[in-house]
């Protein structure tokens, strides 16, 4: 008798385990970042990294890239997404991560070099990319991706400094804009969108 | 009875006094100051790479228990040549960074956070890398409490 309760228990049990399962893998994904209702191929570009190497987004194709604009002085906003970029990675784990590719584009090409941006860049993850360009591809490149910089006076201590958008764009594994996470948006629901797109 | 009354006044009258002494000696606590505690103070580290000068930001929240506000008017530290009171503002999806006009005020009984993408204290040519354990002291000053000095942590979001 005991005997048999016992086995219907473990049934009811396993079979509600089976349930929640199916329900994970089946419910659609709710994605964190804003989803274009109808994703546009990517416009490819070529910019420089360090030593002088030209890097262009067609190079990723098969990986997922995360645009991000923004300039090595500021203090605040870039390095806070750059932070939460960098911990997704982690949340994602190596294997993941090699399959996203984090590039991280300057508008400030007067005080980021190729080098000081590729350098900046990967100082918060080792795969991540740091390019720029002169003023004029970059106004295009930005253009493109519907991304606003404008240079403006700072303090006699700051220089000046740059206005920027600060989304992160997010361009799928076959090319297409699928993506754009607002500033501020948290490590793990990076992560989780990420996850999903590789799965 | 006559003389019952007149000490009943004069007890009224003595009470009186006493009542008025109290609040005026009570008065001068009472009027309005600011009181100024600083809570979670800390910094972003250094990077290498950086175009220009190295910069970092320190955050921290601000509270005013007293019952008067008060403002945060500048700042500065040994590790930087400059310090500056900033905000970063969002206007749609766009960044802009600009520093705080007059001061930062704290209102009475209240409290102002700076916060990444928010208000926060600039460091602007810091002269030796900042790393995720080291500490630096940090000097606030506010336009009616004067100085206060701080110890900042530096550490990774
Ligand atoms: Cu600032």
């Amino acid at each position: 008798m005991v005997k048999r309760i016992v086995t219907w228990l473990v049934a009811i049990v396993v079979l509600f385990g089976l349930l929640a399962f199916a329900y994970q893998r089946l419910k659609p994904h709710a994605f964190h970042g804003m989803v274009l209702q109808s994703p546009k191929p990517a416009p490819d570009f070529t910019l420089v990294t360090e030593g002088g190497k030209e890097v262009s987004l067609k190079d990723f194709r098969g990986k997922i890239v995360l645009l991000y604009f923004g300039y090595t002085f500021c203090p605040d906003v870039c390095p806070t997404t750059m932070r939460e970029l960098a911990r997704a990675m982690e949340i994602l784990g190596e294997k993941k991560a090699q399959k996203v590719q984090v590039i991280m584009i300057s508008v400030d090409p007067e005080r980021d070099t190729p080098e000081v941006v590729a350098e900046y860049a990967r100082n918060f993850y080792p795969t991540f990319i740091g390019v720029t360009g002169t003023l004029d591809q970059l106004a295009q490149v930005a253009t493109m991706y519907g991304i606003y910089f404008k240079k403006n006076e700072g303090t006699a201590a700051t220089g000046y400094l740059v206005d920027h958008t600060a989304t992160v764009t997010v361009i799928n594994q076959e090319g297409y804009i699928k993506l754009i996470f607002p500033y501020g948006t948290p490590a793990k629901d990076i992560a989780d969108d990420l996850a999903y797109m590789l799965r | 009875m006559r003389s019952r009354r007149i000490s009943r006044v004069g007890t009224l009258l003595f009470l009186g006094v006493i009542l008025v002494l109290i609040v005026a000696a009570c008065a001068p606590s009472q009027s309005a100051s600011p009181k100024i505690v600083i809570e979670n103070v800390w910094a972003r580290p250094t990077r290498s790479g950086m175009g220009g000068k190295v910069t970092s930001a320190a955050y921290m929240i601000i509270k005013n228990e007293g019952n008067e506000p008060d403002r945060l008017v500048g700042a500065m530290s040994d590790v930087a040549e400059h310090v500056e009171i900033h905000q970063s503002i969002m206007e749609g999806n766009v960044m802009k960074m600009r520093p705080v006009e007059g001061g930062l005020e704290i209102p009475a009984k209240g409290q102002v956070e700076l916060k990444p993408g928010g208000y926060h204290v600039m460091l602007i040519g810091v002269k030796q890398p900042l790393k995720p354990g080291d500490r630096f002291t940090l000097i606030l000053e506010f336009e009616k409490s004067g100085k206060k000095t701080l110890q900042v942590e530096v550490k990774e979001m």
